[in-house]
């Protein structure tokens, strides 16, 4: 991969050539907390941040998007909406480049999905290096470091951003700065191991997560799943706010009087008591505890089942929105704990 | 003069999944107040053509103005150009498609899911075990496995319905009685007529009428959750193996190609490794029955 | 006949856009000014004007950049000329930038001052105007 490395006080002006290549979003501050938003001034960015409320998925599959318009006589077509909008993510964490990568995989398969595909292709990712708090836990999951789906990444070495190029967009956003580039000497490289390192060893929270699977079949009657279903509000913030979570529901809204209409999907979550109920009133998880354990028994095991790896990135947004605190890594632990107590 | 658009150049038409293929209704057919048949045929011709399903397979059935649902395809490849549909009005969506007419225009997008493994179960006997509206997804089979009779060694129907007035396609199973290349076993719980000269009692009672050989038979199921208790009871009893055991499973479905998540049962999806599982995959897949 | 062209100048430079003012109105155009980014783009939306004028470091290093790229999501303001004029083009620093390489949506580049005697032909380049012959 080609690497080079641009001066800090050379960003804003990166920044802001690479606007010809897209509208600029990056996170900002609003009421204390962060959002992937537009930009309309450089110094409105917040690149130090800890983590957005939602992440860079609601880019890529809207909380609420149109897909077909239906009109009798011509059936139903894609409308024109907004999936060529050319965008670029400015700052955003290896977690969530590697979580995109992991809706890459859903979302491809045998029936790609031609709406987050295109988007996927208009939207440009820079990726920007971070400190991780006391809810991060991405090395554990393995999500703390990215080979692909970025088009530049920045990585801190002091003075400059060592600058990954990840893709011929990034190329092409090089060559269209170039004069604000630095070609990189070993001294560089050696720093940027050293704050690796450093970084490896800033991690609060440590997860082991190569025998999940066999912890969830075993622990799959536990006694833990009945008081997370008391606990848990079944509200789905953890859903929306979680760079992996996909689920979503489909509904038709006709104009009334007629039979023309918009079929859109919008997020949805296993969470919701609706979700695995049929016509005829059948539920398939009716009960909170049921549900939850699902949640959980289709990020950190299921998911492994069909694509290899669990859906979970150690990203921490799911820790920070539930309002009763229900908190992934404990829950990990607890089930962990419970098998060993059984074996003795 | 702008260098660069924000918008890129509109990309060549790709295959869209989710965008349904149109059809119209040639035919509805009443089996009871409750159930009918419809059989569609694409508007477009090269589609009429080309749309080959598997038995057990499902297509995503779009009612204009209400939305889509899955429906299990009730006819067999065999006879193409058309697709039957046999549906129960359950909720919103079957309410819609029953308010429509003959030449009305539906979307259909599909074929979708695994469908039956007739490449496992050719050679073999094959055991057909169906409960009330458990016909619609088997009957594909049985006349994928009459239309193709010699890929298959024996081929056994057990039918049962709650009384003679609820036996779906009745005429057609009736017709079977006189051939000589299929065994079948119809009966009733009940018959309040007292016009059915055939069997009175419960589907699995017909396993007392009949000698299985479980080694070379698979057995494909499909009903209500009693019918499935008790069948899979007498199954086992008979010593089947648990993957010779095929079972078609409904779940909730908006995407029907594995995205939407709905459908997920354990590790699986419903629209992508089923609805066709074995007995086995059911039993080890948590929360499947 | 003609109507009398707006020129809008967007610059924080108090003593560069008195003395840009005055030379621009004495040659027939009518000149809006303001002093920021933000109060450039209320002005344009405002008064739709027939021609740019835009400085690039305001109160922020970049200002003028992003004041380009908002000006030119309005559907008015899309096709209208945007002359960039700032220092960062003029001669020396360590930093400069290629207008080859294809910067955002603006049609010229000058330093900062500019020549003034090319700044009119330009503008009567683009506007249609025959300033320059006077």
């Amino acid at each position: 991969m080609k690497i080079l490395k641009l001066p800090k006080d050379k960003l804003d002006y990166f920044a802001s050539v690479v606007q010809q290549f897209g509208e600029v979003h990056a996170p900002v501050e609003q009421d204390g907390k962060y959002v992937f938003k537009r930009l309309t001034r450089w110094s409105e960015a917040r690149l130090a941040y800890d983590r957005t409320i939602l992440p860079p998925k609601k880019y890529f599959l809207p909380p609420k998007e149109p897909l077909l318009v239906y009109r009798p006589g011509e059936g139903y077509v894609a409308p024109a909406g907004d999936v060529q909008h050319r965008l670029v993510l400015f700052g955003v964490h290896a977690c969530d480049v590697y979580a995109l990568n992991i809706l890459d995989l859903v979302f491809a398969g045998k029936y790609p999905d031609p709406y987050y595909q295109a988007r996927r292709k208009n939207i440009a990712i820079i990726g920007i290096d971070c400190v991780p708090d006391g809810k991060c836990f991405c090395r554990s999951m393995r999500a703390d470091f990215v080979d692909h789906g970025f088009d530049l990444f920045f990585c801190d070495i002091g003075g400059h951003y060592l600058t990954f190029v990840g893709s011929a967009l990034g190329d092409d956003m090089v060559l269209a700065t170039e004069t604000l580039f630095e070609t990189v000497s070993p001294a560089d490289i050696d720093e940027y191991k050293r704050r690796s390192g450093a970084k490896h060893e800033a991690f609060q929270l440590d997860v082991e997560i190569r025998d999940l699977p066999e912890i969830f079949e075993m622990e799959y009657g536990s006694a833990i799943w009945d008081d997370l279903g008391a606990q848990c509000l079944s509200c789905g913030s953890c859903s929306a706010v979680c760079p992996t979570c996909y689920c979503f529901d489909m509904n038709d809204e006709a104009v009334l009087g007629s039979r023309a209409g918009t079929r859109s999907r919008n997020w949805d979550s296993c969470l919701f008591s609706t979700h695995a109920l049929v016509a005829g009133g059948e539920n398939f998880r009716e009960s909170r505890s049921s549900r939850i354990k699902f949640r959980f028994y289709h990020k950190q095991r299921g998911f492994v089942a069909e694509y290899g790896r669990p859906s979970c990135v150690g990203c921490g947004r799911c820790i920070t929105a539930c309002p009763v605190d229900i908190d992934i890594v404990e829950v990990l632990a607890a089930l962990r704990e419970t098998r060993h107590a059984a074996t003795h | 003069m702008l260098l660069h658009t924000d918008t890129a150049p509109p990309l060549q038409p790709a295959a869209n999944p989710y965008q349904p293929y149109m059809a119209r209704i040639v035919r509805i057919q009443k089996m009871l107040d409750d159930t009918r048949v419809f059989t569609l045929r694409f508007l477009d011709e090269s589609m009429v053509r080309s749309f080959r399903h598997r038995p057990g397979q499902f297509v995503m059935l779009s009612i204009p103005g209400t939305g889509e649902a899955p429906i299990s395809i009730s006819s067999s490849p065999t006879r193409p150009e058309i697709l039957e549909l046999c549906v129960r009005r359950a909720g919103r969506m079957t309410s819609s498609l029953f308010r429509l007419s003959t030449n009305d225009v539906v979307g259909v997008r599909g074929p979708y899911g695994n469908g039956f493994p007739v490449d496992d179960i050719r050679g073999n006997h094959l055991l057909l075990a169906a409960g009330g509206l458990g016909m619609a997804p088997l009957r594909s089979l049985l006349w994928y496995a009459l239309d193709n009779r010699h890929l298959f060694d024996g081929v056994i129907l057990m039918y049962g319905s709650r009384s003679p007035a609820d036996m779906l396609f009745r005429d057609e199973m009736l017709s079977l009685a006189g051939r000589d290349d299929v065994n079948c076993m119809l009966t009733v719980d009940a018959d309040p007529s007292g016009a059915w000269t055939g069997r009175i009692g419960h589907l699995p009672s017909l396993f007392d009428h009949v000698t299985l050989e479980p080694a070379r038979t698979y057995a494909a199921v499909c009903g209500p959750p009693v019918v499935y208790r008790y069948v899979l009871e007498r199954l086992l009893a008979a010593g089947f193996s648990k993957d010779r055991i095929l079972m078609s499973l409904e779940r909730r479905m908006k995407c029907g190609i594995g995205k939407c998540g709905h459908c997920s049962v354990g590790y699986k999806y419903t629209c992508l490794q089923g609805p066709i599982f074995t007995y086995w995959d059911a039993i080890n897949l948590p929360e499947m029955i | 006949m003609n109507k009398t062209k707006t020129i809008l100048i967007v610059d924080d430079d108090g003593d560069f856009v008195e003395s840009l003012s005055v030379y621009l109105e004495s040659h027939g155009f009518r000149v809006l000014v303001a002093d920021d980014g933000d109060e450039g783009l209320k002005l344009a939306r405002m008064e739709d004007p027939d021609l740019v004028i835009m400085d690039i470091v305001m109160n922020e290093r970049t200002e003028g950049f992003f004041t380009i790229r908002e000006m030119r999501r309005d559907s008015r303001l899309r096709d209208v000329p945007i002359f960039v004029l700032s220092s960062l083009y003029s001669d020396g620093g360590s930093f400069r930038i290629q207008p080859e390489a294809g910067w955002l949506a603006h049609d010229e580049f000058m330093p900062k001052p500019p020549d003034v005697a090319e700044l009119i032909r330009k503008i009567d380049e683009h506007l249609g105007t025959r300033e320059a012959s006077k």
